[in-house]
């Protein structure tokens, strides 16, 4: 207790430098959280995209059409024979667009339905994580994530709501049944953008992802796929209007350039999007945002370091006299190095803890997906303070007290 | 006897091939409650042997025994503790903490011991107001005088009752006035029935000294 007084007075006679040290830590700390962060969920994007393949993907979007009253809508069907015939395209696939919206009746829960098709069944690439695929009107597999509320076999009141191309919404009551639950990892195309120049940011490859992008659980708003979606009253409900996104993959041998010519030729410039195009776009727009991160990080690593550096240098030197004061008076030699230069590994810890804790607070992340960050960042701070402060401990160490009463 | 010592050598390094031979085979003994004055010219040695003494540095060879305690297989902190508990330090420049106050100062050695603060504090003041100097137990260090500081220098000697005060130098700092004051307070540690070892090049200490020795050249004559 005595000593952690001392400790805590000579903590307060140097009390600006450590303050610029846990300053310097706490900014660097929060920056790194930032980097790593960011690079991760960047990665994570880029990854993906090479899982599903993109650079041998064209991806095809009419929306704009679409959402224009009076404008003929560009149906699945109607072009499926003229792509298919492009000399290079393996395949030619919707892409998820999540065309329903189903609120549960008497409950605050949503349900985004994408109606799947007999001939694009096998475009799906959820894994089944309980239960069975739909097979009939009506049917639904939902995310694992809405098992909170439902389970196989509830059949449930619903309202289906569906915007037509002339932007009129149209609402049929229906029951649907829930037959299963898939694994929000697996891999979909969620394709939003009515951008002339997309990029990969606008493809959304996972249910998961678009659930933290839409922050869909606090929203009570789950994802799921749903056969023939039919009225109570036994009408179909039609969906094309939204259904206006579409794949496209191409054989290996084919040539990127030409198969996306023939594509606009079909449905028009800017609506042609290659994989790879998409992905270059990504990485130019995150670049620079990196490397502004990148400088700043290391500028504040080094203020962090050189901060250090000098106060150890300065207590070593312009304090051994206290030092041997202590020595004097009963502490032991490493003790009383220990009392001066002690300090900073606790500092640097707690900067870290503090600066890692105020990302996950303003950025409203939860702390055990930015645990690990953390763990890095104070080891990475901790091995370069380590670096900086041992040779200097060291030769204070082996320097005999004796000679700091003598020179004094 | 509190202090036996047998060839006792030091010898430093301070350039890697020339080796400087402060203490050469010396020879001491010192018996409880005495009052040993050493002279010596400058680098004569008598600081070295009196870190010796005090734990604060080892012998290169040789056998020190303090209160029947061998020092040389003291590891660093059971000599920490030995300087502590038994041994008060008074050096020429003071040794003092100059921007705390006279009171934090002679807390110092309290707080690598076991005694508690509170009572630290009140033996603190006592001593202060024995030395006369209670009414700057706030003052800090560098707003005193010579006299001063070395007064408080003592109280930090004394705070945990050692058996034995070394002194290196002690009225090297002060005018003549301050300096007969700082004998008298000795002598009244003396009378008290305290070991005190003075290292000094000032003759004035005989009158005060039960015993008077000369160190020349690494050796007591």
């Amino acid at each position: 207790m005595k000593k952690w007084i001392l400790a805590a007075n000579i903590i307060g006679d140097n009390l600006l430098s450590n303050l610029t040290i846990f300053v310097f830590a706490v900014l660097f700390a929060y920056l790194l959280q930032g980097l790593a962060g960011s690079y991760v969920a960047y990665s994570q994007r880029l990854i993906m995209a090479q899982n599903v393949q993109l650079t041998e993907k064209i991806l095809v979007h009419t929306v704009n059409t679409d959402l224009l009253p009076g404008t003929d809508t560009p149906e699945f069907f109607t072009y499926r024979n003229n792509v298919m015939e492009i000399e290079g395209v393996h395949d030619y696939q919707p892409i998820s667009t999540f065309g329903i919206f189903a609120p549960i009746d008497a409950s605050e829960v949503v349900l985004r339905l994408d109606p799947i098709h007999s001939d694009t069944y096998h475009s799906v690439r959820y894994k089944l994580v309980a239960g069975s695929w739909p097979e009939n009107p009506n049917e639904v597999v939902l995310t694992e994530y809405a098992r909170e509320y439902l389970q196989i076999g509830d059949q449930i009141p619903v309202s289906l709501i569906t915007i037509d191309k002339d932007m009129s919404i149209e609402s049929a009551d229906a029951l649907i049944t829930i037959v299963g639950f898939v694994d929000a990892k697996s891999l979909i195309f969620y394709f939003n953008t009515t951008s002339n120049r997309p990029g990969l940011q606008d493809v959304t490859t996972t249910l998961s992802l678009l659930a933290t992008e839409d922050n869909s659980i606090e929203n009570k708003e789950m994802h799921g796929f749903i056969m023939s979606p039919t009225s109570s009253n036994g009408q179909a409900i039609g969906t094309s209007a939204r259904r206006a996104k579409y794949i496209v993959s191409i054989e290996a041998y084919a040539d990127l350039s030409s198969v996306t010519f023939e594509l606009e030729n079909i449905f028009g410039m800017g609506r042609v999007h290659s994989g790879v195009e998409m992905i270059e776009k990504y990485k130019n727009d995150h670049r620079e945002d990196f490397l502004l991160l990148v400088r700043f990080s290391v500028l504040l690593l080094i203020l962090t370091v050189t901060s250090l550096f000098a106060s150890v240098f300065l207590q070593l030197s312009k304090r051994k006299k206290e030092m041997a004061t202590y020595y004097i008076c009963g502490a032991s030699w490493r003790q009383c190095i220990l009392l001066f230069c002690g300090v900073y590994y606790p500092l640097i810890f707690l900067g870290t803890l503090v600066g890692s804790a105020l990302y996950v607070n303003f950025t409203n992340l939860k702390l055990s997906e930015n645990g690990r960050y953390t763990g890095w960042i104070l080891l990475l701070i901790l091995v370069v303070c380590t670096i900086q402060i041992l040779p200097q401990y060291l030769a204070a160490i082996r320097t005999s007290p004796v000679e700091y009463i003598r020179k004094d | 006897m509190i202090i036996e010592m047998k060839e006792i050598t030091k010898t430093y390094h301070p350039h890697k091939d020339v080796p400087v031979k402060a203490l050469s085979g010396l020879n001491m003994s010192v018996r409880e409650g005495e009052m040993l004055a050493i002279y010596g010219v400058s680098g004569s040695g008598k600081s070295t042997l009196l870190h010796i003494i005090g734990g604060l540095d080892r012998a290169s060879s040789g056998e020190y025994r303090f209160d029947g305690i061998d020092m040389n297989t003291q590891k660093d902190t059971q000599l920490a503790r030995l300087r502590n508990e038994h041994i008060g330090f008074v050096l020429q420049d003071f040794g003092l903490i100059s921007h705390r106050t006279a009171i934090d100062n002679v807390m110092v050695p309290v707080m690598f011991s076991k005694r508690s603060i509170k009572e630290g504090i009140l033996r603190g003041k006592e001593l202060l107001n024995e030395l006369g100097i209670g009414e700057l137990k706030n003052r800090k260090v560098y707003q005193m005088s010579g006299g001063q500081k070395q007064r408080v220098a003592i109280a930090r000697a004394l705070m945990n009752q050692p058996k034995l005060i070394l002194a290196d130098e002690p009225s090297g700092a002060l005018d003549s006035t301050t300096k007969a004051e700082i004998y008298s307070i000795f002598e009244k540690l003396k009378q008290e029935g305290k070991t005190i070892i003075v290292v000094t090049h000032d003759h004035e200490i005989e009158t005060i000294a039960d015993r008077v020795l000369q160190i020349k050249d690494g050796c007591l004559h």
